[in-house]
């Protein structure tokens, strides 16, 4: 019931909050009409009758069946506005520390003035959809890229480009500077152009291995009966006939780690040569002999570049999502948010009302009035409205900090733990009538 | 403009105190005086034109009065003045009536003069002396209240019941 009207009426300008809300006015009392703009591409109608409900809700919690609140109910539909953007911002701040690892390198996206995802790839193979709604696959996508820089380092793959050159051997001279070698190829044209071309410049090129002939092992880690290692049998028939053994079914990568390993020590325990490198600067050893010496010898080397360098033939994230700012995450639509937000909402509206409230109350420290002045309740009114705002934040967040995909897994954990201990209390085979 | 000392025709607003800054401390006023407090008037306007008034000493012993006004106001109630005279004793009974003066004049069309009178609670006092004491957000153009002091009719002077 809305409080009685004054007799005669007043006949000034008068701000005072209605006790029902307007649909038709939703839309021009919302600063940004994310959610109330029809052509809004989160245009929810739903949004507006919630906005419209939080003035009667605004308007019952505040009293104004008793005395005036002097705010709009468009000021209602802007707090309702920034309400849900306030928890469709935390819940994407949530949902970033549970899925950023996964996504890390992942397509970004470009965003206009609202924080709404404009035209773009992403979007249109999103088809309406929103990734911060999405449930991800877990990817390692951090620690896969750590790996990537090891296994770089190791000579292992990666995503460096490793290139190879060689160099003629002169009978006698030991020392042989790799980067003057490496450069003068990097400028060579037409048939001697190299995979690297134009790429070195005056920068130090990463020297991987030295070698001078080409490794033919892995005959021999298979073949039988020279040097076979660890395996018993050529793993085609020993091994399936064999009676009164056991074999174990050997994965393919531990072969693999055999043969690397075999082949390493081929490589350098029956190799002549060895050799020193500074700055780049080759030292053979021994000095090279005509006609018994190697006439040539290789260098694998790669070429430093910038960490935010792409590859100019596959896409290995560079471009992609680093960190929580290039999430493209947009506002949630209001029809995804549940019971649980759609109550937040409404109570920091009220509380973001509340504030404004306060600060039309507020403008004079005294409000005259004949004979004296009077003091209004606008310092209670905003200490009030920031504490609300404060805990509603701060419950929002603790609660979904407890809620972290991380969390849940030690929460599993620890269910888990608790049942296999109480499974340890439990007698076995002893009934106990 | 002829000379720097010359008024605008249309000078702009003040910059922080402005017409919705007045019309909220009325409101806020409206507010208070009429459903907050409470305290209301009775004014009788006295109709000069239909009083009849004594040729040679200007009184009207009958005064006729425009119908009464119901007006919320803020009222303040004074003790007795008590005074001794040759050989009597005098009591006089003063309030003065702090009217809200937008909501008389934006509202309720009405004006306070001297000599009029106001009936509050089951007495009827003549308003004896008009001031407006305070400006808004000292502003000379606007005045917050009309202030009238009243001193209690004495018998036979008015009488409108």
């Amino acid at each position: 019931m809305p409080a009685p009207t004054l007799t005669p009426t007043q006949t000034t300008s008068i701000s005072r909050l209605t006790s029902t809300g307007s649909a038709a006015l939703v839309n021009a009392g919302c600063p940004f009409g994310i959610y109330s703009d029809p052509t809004a591409d989160l245009y929810s109608t739903a949004f507006i009758s919630g906005a419209v409900d939080q003035v009667a809700y605004t308007y019952k919690k505040l009293g104004g069946d008793i005395l005036d609140i002097e705010i709009l109910a468009s000021n209602v539909y802007a707090a309702y506005e920034e309400a849900t953007l306030e928890y469709s911002s935390i819940m994407n701040v949530h949902q970033a520390k549970n899925v950023l690892s996964s996504m890390l390198g992942n397509t970004t996206a470009s965003f206009d003035q609202d924080g709404t995802m404009i035209a773009g790839t992403l979007k249109t193979s999103l088809s309406g959809t929103h990734v911060s709604l999405k449930y991800p696959r877990f990817s390692f996508s951090y620690s896969r890229r750590v790996a990537d820089g090891f296994s770089g380092e190791a000579g292992m793959g990666g995503s460096i480009p490793e290139y190879s050159a060689s160099f003629t051997i002169t009978a006698g001279q030991q020392d042989y500077d790799l980067q003057s070698i490496i450069s003068a190829s990097a400028v060579a044209t037409g048939a001697d152009r190299t995979a690297f071309q134009d790429l070195v410049g005056d920068k130090k090129v990463q020297i991987k291995k030295v070698f001078y002939k080409t490794p033919s092992a892995m005959w021999r880690f298979y073949g039988y009966g020279y040097g076979g290692l660890n395996v018993a049998g050529n793993l085609g028939d020993y091994g399936m006939f064999s009676d009164s053994s056991t074999f174990e079914v050997v994965p393919v990568w531990q072969n693999k780690l055999q043969a690397m390993a075999y082949e390493d020590a081929i490589w350098t325990r029956t190799s002549h040569y060895s050799y020193e490198i500074h700055n780049n600067k080759l030292r053979i050893f021994p000095r090279p002999v005509a006609n018994i010496s190697p006439t040539k010898f290789w260098v694998k080397f790669s070429i430093p570049t910038d960490a935010w360098d792409g590859d100019e033939e596959t896409d290995i994230g560079i471009d992609g999502i680093n960190n929580m700012g290039t999430l493209p995450f947009g506002n949630l639509p209001y029809g995804s948010i549940n019971a649980i937000g759609k109550q937040f909402i409404r109570r920091f509206a009220l509380a973001l009302s509340k504030e404004v409230l306060g600060q039309v109350r507020g403008k004079f420290s005294e409000l005259p009035i004949p004979n004296n002045s009077v003091t209004l309740n606008a310092s209670d009114l905003l200490s009030q409205a920031k504490e609300e705002q404060e805990n509603l934040r701060k419950e929002l967040i603790e609660v979904l900090d407890q809620l972290t995909y991380r969390e849940l897994a030690k929460a599993d954990l620890e269910i888990t733990d608790a049942t296999n201990k109480i499974q340890e209390k439990v007698p076995l085979l002893v009934y106990v009538g | 403009m002829s000379n720097e000392w010359d008024r605008l025709k249309n000078p702009p607003p003040p910059l922080f105190l402005g017409k919705p800054e007045r019309d909220l401390v009325k409101q806020c006023n409206d507010e208070l005086i009429e459903r907050v407090i409470g305290q209301t008037i009775a004014y009788y306007a006295i109709d000069l034109e239909r009083s009849n008034f004594h040729d040679l000493y200007g009184e009207a012993i009958t005064k006729t009065f425009a119908p009464p006004v119901r007006i919320y106001a803020l009222i303040d109630w004074e003790d007795d003045e008590t005074t001794t005279g040759d050989g009597a004793i005098d009591r006089r009974q003063y309030i003065t009536v702090h009217f809200h003066k937008r909501r008389l004049t934006d509202d309720q069309e009405l004006f306070v003069r001297e000599g009029d009178f106001v009936a509050y609670g089951e007495n009827f006092f003549e308003i004896v002396k008009l001031s407006e004491p305070t400006e808004i957000f000292g502003r000379t153009e606007h005045h917050m209240e009309v202030s009238a002091r009243c001193v209690k009719a004495r018998d036979g002077t008015f009488n409108a019941e």
